[in-house]
């Protein structure tokens, strides 16, 4: 649990309180390098004098052909805590810990081969783009489809757009926005395909071989209820779909007890749990209402 | 194993030995019928060394897994350092076999996985001479299966008349027993004939029942019974029963900063599920917001997450929560009434 040498060497407002930081870990240290993770894993960050947080990678490993000074560390965060508060306020050169990588990232091996639908609710996005990279870095390693299905509540919330448009355009892997609210003139987004809707319409509108497709879904907890719902509804198993849960975490080495449902420890059963595994977790998520059977676990 | 004699006269020379040879803690009287473990150096001599006890008021874990512990210190120069250990590692005597069984189940939970180094160091070394027992009213460790223990310890004496039957399980236990070999004798069949016959007493002693063999899939019929909302009504929140249960592990991470800011420490502490703020992330939102709920997620993660997680339940049947609830609920209550929300 000894948090590791780390430094701040660059941070970039993405949106109002949403920034992204860049560390670089001490080299020799044994800790997070942005090198050694999987997508789906988190980090524990400590701002000196101040507190510890868990923090989920926001980018695809780097290759270990970079050398260890080079490599950075990429999260997005956002303010919303009292660590989080403080760490806004450093400036580039300042001391910090990491400790990590920790949990159980996205289950590769059991994505590769399928085509995959990743799906991110607001700032789930920032996890996802760990599994969004690794996708489109190795493509060849899916199946026919890989897309993102992407939501945010107004336009101006969309995480990436730089980023996501380079990625649509390369190919291979396709995007698409959904913002609740979307002005009348706008119906691309840097050239990205923008409709006014939710989640769930994006997903009606895509061709899937259910047993061939894989999900990965990043958001809300409000959001696993009504996809989930859907998926069950369109016949995908839930041994199929996974999805990143968030918890209170103090140790991120399944002790402290603080990210527990029920027997399951999100730091290191999850935080991607299969929607099987999620099933009878009760805590995980709320069932939209009038579908709460307590007998059908999470997947109802 | 070696199985010998230690004539009682010669317990209070074995005690002298003992602490003689390392760090012993030893259970001692704490004002009416209260027990604690203490180190026997605190205490004036080995008559002070409670014999008849039953349950301590806090477990063995606050030996490995203390209140407080601090984990590193910091400092904008140095960074995070790992916090030094000087304490050495205990010589137990006294604890029964439930508190034996639930040594064996924070064991299991600390090592398993990551590790917990902290644990571990405290863990390392310990040494573990385990005492039998009569039960009381509020024992129920028949029922879970920990009445008795094969392992964990490393020599365990059970009483009789004239002393007691010693079994010696571990070339630790046996280094202990030749600190003085002098003071131990040859077991005589007679006295294990003794302490069988004593045994069959104890047996027939216990009146308190839960029955756990099908716990777990009972559990998974009734989270909605009626019987949790019940309980969340009754109980106060105080987490009494989180810091005597021997299994409960959870804690709370924060900094004590000095007052420059600058340097301070990163400090562990104990923390309960049944606490409010236990699932409090950023943003102020609450994970198990309702008190019912909270309730329930301690006893289904005694009763049916560590049997998944470990394959046994974690309850040891000590009764020490049924003695610290401030509320007066009771675990083998607690059960019963969910068992009977089945039946309605």
């Amino acid at each position: 649990m000894l948090p590791r040498t780390a430094w701040l060497v660059g941070k970039e407002e993405l949106l109002p309180d949403h920034m992204l930081f860049r560390f670089r870990l001490k080299p020799g240290e044994d800790g997070p390098d942005g090198s050694n993770h999987r997508p789906g894993q988190f980090v524990m960050l400590s701002v000196i004098g101040v507190g510890e947080v868990p923090i989920s990678i926001c980018h695809a490993p780097v290759s270990q052909a970079i050398p260890p000074e080079e490599r950075e560390l990429r999260l997005t965060i956002r303010r919303v805590g009292r660590v989080t508060r403080a760490l806004f306020d450093l400036t580039p050169g300042a001391r910090v810990g990491l400790r990590g990588p920790y949990g159980r990232g996205f289950p590769l091996e059991d994505l590769h081969g399928n085509s995959l639908v990743m799906m991110a609710g607001g700032l789930g996005m920032a996890p996802l783009r760990s599994l969004l990279e690794y996708a489109h870095q190795h493509r060849e390693r899916f199946g026919e489809d890989v897309h993102l299905l992407y939501g945010t509540r107004a336009v101006g919330q969309l995480l990436y757009p730089e980023a996501l448009k380079q990625i649509n355009q390369s190919g291979g892997v396709q995007v698409h926005l959904a913002c609740d609210r979307v002005p009348a003139r706008e119906e691309s987004l840097s050239g990205l395909p923008l409709i006014q809707g939710n989640l769930l319409d994006l997903l009606a509108e895509l061709p899937l071989e259910q047993t061939r497709t894989r999900f990965a879904i990043c958001g809300p907890p409000v959001m696993y209820g009504y996809v989930t719902d859907r998926l069950r509804d369109m016949k995908v198993f839930p041994e199929h779909v996974y999805v990143s849960l968030e918890r209170r975490m103090e140790c991120a080495i399944g002790k402290c007890g603080h990210c527990a449902i029920g027997y399951r420890y999100t730091c290191t059963d999850g935080p991607v749990f299969s929607v099987w595994e999620a099933r009878g977790l009760r805590e995980a998520w709320q069932p939209p209402s009038g579908k709460d059977d307590p007998y059908l676990g999470g997947w109802r | 194993m070696e199985i010998l004699f230690l004539p009682k006269p010669n317990l209070s020379a074995f005690l002298e030995a003992l602490n003689a040879h390392g760090r012993l803690v030893v259970p001692a009287a704490a004002g009416e019928g209260q027990y604690r473990y203490v180190e026997y150096s605190e205490l004036s001599g080995p008559e002070e060394v409670a014999l008849e006890f039953l349950r301590t008021t806090l477990p063995l874990k606050k030996y490995f897994f203390p209140a407080e512990e601090v984990l590193s210190t910091f400092s904008e120069e140095e960074g995070y350092q790992e916090a030094p250990l000087e304490e050495e590692p205990p010589i137990l005597f006294g604890p029964h076999p439930c508190e034996l069984h639930g040594l064996r189940v924070t064991d299991r939970f600390f090592q398993d996985g990551y590790g917990d180094y902290h644990y571990e160091r405290r863990r390392q070394g310990a040494k573990v001479i385990g005492l039998g027992c009569m039960p009381d009213e509020k024992c129920f460790c028949q029922s879970t299966g920990t009445d008795h223990v094969e392992d964990v310890y490393d020599l365990f004496l059970w009483e009789i008349e004239a002393g007691f039957v010693t079994m010696v399980r571990t070339p630790v236990g046996h280094a202990l027993v030749h600190l003085e070999r002098d003071l131990f004798e040859h077991v005589q069949r007679s006295q294990i004939v003794e302490h069988q016959k004593k045994l069959e007493v104890r047996r027939s002693s216990f009146n308190r029942v839960l029955p756990i063999s099908d716990l777990p899939q009972l559990l998974r019929f009734e989270e909605d019974s009626p019987a949790w909302k019940e309980l969340g009504d009754a109980c106060f929140a105080c987490g009494a029963c989180s810091m005597v249960c021997p299994t409960c592990t959870c804690f709370t991470v924060f900094d004590r900063t000095e007052l420059s800011g600058e340097s301070g420490e990163r400090v562990r502490r104990w923390d309960s599920c049944l606490f409010r703020d236990f699932t409090r992330i950023a943003g102020d939102e609450l994970m198990r917001p309702d008190r019912a709920a909270r309730v329930s997620n301690r006893y289904y993660h005694k009763e049916q997450g560590f049997v998944e997680q470990f394959g046994m339940p974690s309850c040891t049947g000590c009764g020490r929560c049924v003695d610290a609830c401030t509320a007066g609920i009771d675990i083998t209550q607690v059960f019963a009434k969910v068992r009977g929300s089945c039946e309605r």
